[in-house]
């Protein structure tokens, strides 16, 4: 009886979001276990230096410039990394982005921004690299969520509702491509030391707050999200489907 | 090696899952104790892990005693220095109408789930708590999140384990030691394959028709569950507290 293995030889990942923060630590962190990384974000030019690090480890990279809302970017995204690397065995769906703001002060045009790249960039990254993984019957997708989805954080309203969506995303994503041999799961991370949530934790007074409320006392850092994304994206989850892994220091329990 | 040099404890690794948690963690580094309440199968899981190059012992012991885990404990601790990593494993499965439960195969059923994991965790953590650091992994099942019919008692038991998992979680993390739970859904083992009579596709179209649809349409293998707790054994899972994972092929989503 073998006991299934983290490798992710010989695969090819796209990680949205791949420039920096938890997207970057996954590129990377993926690159390691044998990988070869699509990163995909709005800013080309931002993805030069992650593209690097992965060729560093022996493995080959590419970016491509994609808003994850716009359809045409996104099958863009999929087309390039086909006629790159022949197929798509992984999708981390990790990009997106947040207006700090208490949803009474959200103006139109914020919420839409918020819910078209948190929800639909998610759906519409899903259903496109879904199907090259559905010809070959094989793959796994991982969405990055949050634990707000679960208890609700202040300042993080739009982004919270739409991570919510991702988690029924996730579920029904899981439902529909079963049969299929492709596993959705979601990762729900507390906070974590990126530029994302650097406005909330670089306040001194706002971080210890934070870190009062995490059993664990402590923000989490990128590479902690990255090892449970590994496992998820390995044959070691084989029968995890559907699932969203809190990765949250101790403050859902 | 994820796991070089650490001591961890099974409980129930005679067979079935925590005979594969046993071999797994072994082949990751660590010394293993291997318990059982039957002698000769903790043996037979000794005498693998030794197969395949690992070390290993086996210690007999009724986890729902609180004597004989005190003994258990004091004779790990005798053999290899420390305990590191405890794996409450042990555990039963059998079918019965509320109606029909006597007061005895109540007890028992609550005995050697919820009392075993409280008697093993107390010892280990007088253990870990003075080195401050250790990891404690609980199962718990899909019948503490969803409850499964005709198996009450052991719903409840698996139900109390995972709020013992979370209450344990917050209160030793502040210790250095980590407490997460995984909760399966059906596995082909012995303790399931051996009161039913039937194996393979009949079994898991059995299971499927009385206890609810399986997305990935099989039922999980031992092996393919191990991989988990050596995530939660090791530093992979650095910001997982009081965290549950369930792996169950897509049954409870």
């Amino acid at each position: 009886m073998a006991i299934p293995s983290l490798s992710l030889e010989g695969k090819v990942a796209i990680v949205t979001g791949g420039s920096r923060g938890i997207g970057r630590a996954i590129a990377l962190g993926f690159a390691e276990a044998g990988a070869d990384v699509v990163v995909a974000s709005r800013t080309l030019s931002e993805l030069e230096g992650v593209v690097k690090e992965v060729e560093a480890l022996g493995r080959r990279a590419l970016a491509v410039e994609t808003n994850i809302a716009i359809k045409a970017e996104v099958d863009n995204l999929v087309a390039r990394t086909v006629e790159r690397f022949g197929t798509i065995d992984i999708l981390v769906n990790d990009a997106a982005m947040n207006i700090m703001r208490p949803l009474m002060d959200l103006r139109e045009d914020g919420w839409d921004k918020v819910l078209n790249v948190d929800l639909k960039g998610y759906f519409l990254c899903s259903q496109a690299a879904g199907k090259v993984m559905m010809e070959k019957n094989r793959g796994t997708i991982i969405n990055i969520t949050t634990a707000a989805v679960v208890k609700a954080a202040p300042m993080l309203g739009a982004y919270g509702v739409a991570k919510s969506g991702v988690a029924m995303l996730t579920q029904i994503l899981a439902l529909d491509l079963a049969r299929h041999n492709i596993r959705v799961n979601a990762i729900g991370p507390g906070m974590v030391k990126t530029g994302f949530s650097e406005p909330m934790w670089s306040n001194p007074d706002m971080r210890k707050a934070i870190e009062s409320g995490i059993p664990l006392g402590r923000l989490a850092e990128p590479e902690e999200i990255m090892a449970v994304a590994l496992f998820l994206a390995s044959d070691a989850s084989s029968y995890i489907t559907g699932q969203t892994i809190y990765v949250d220091g101790g403050s859902l329990a | 090696m994820k796991l070089k040099d650490k001591v961890a404890l099974v409980t129930g690794a005679g067979s079935g899952l925590g005979q594969a948690i046993a071999r797994a963690l072994a082949l990751e580094g660590a010394k293993v104790v291997v318990n059982d309440i039957d002698e000769e199968r903790a043996a037979r899981t000794v005498a693998d892990i030794e197969a395949a190059g690992g070390e290993a012992t086996a210690i007999a012991a009724d986890v729902s005693q609180s004597e004989q885990v005190r003994h258990m404990f004091d004779q790990a601790v005798a053999r290899f220095g420390t305990i590191d990593i405890l794996v409450n494993n042990a555990g039963l499965l059998e079918a019965a109408e509320i109606s029909a439960i006597e007061d005895e195969q109540w007890h028992h059923m609550i005995a050697v789930h919820l009392d075993g994991t409280f008697y093993c965790t107390r010892e280990a953590v007088r253990v870990m708590e003075a080195r401050g650091s250790g990891r404690i992994i609980n199962m718990a099942s899909i019948a503490a999140t969803s409850g499964l019919g005709r198996a009450s008692h052991y719903s409840a038991a698996k139900g109390g384990i995972m709020a013992f998992t979370k209450a344990a979680a917050k209160e030793l993390i502040g210790k250095g030691i980590y407490v997460n739970a995984i909760a399966p859904g059906f596995v082909e083992t012995p303790g399931l394959s051996g009161p039913t009579g039937m194996t393979g596709k009949a079994l898991s179209d059995m299971i499927q028709s009385v206890f609810g649809t399986i997305l990935l349409d099989r039922l999980g293998t031992p092996e393919e569950i191990a991989p988990l707790a050596v995530f939660l054994a090791s530093d992979d899972s650095s910001f997982m507290v009081g965290g549950v994972i369930s792996p169950n092929g897509g049954q409870v989503i």
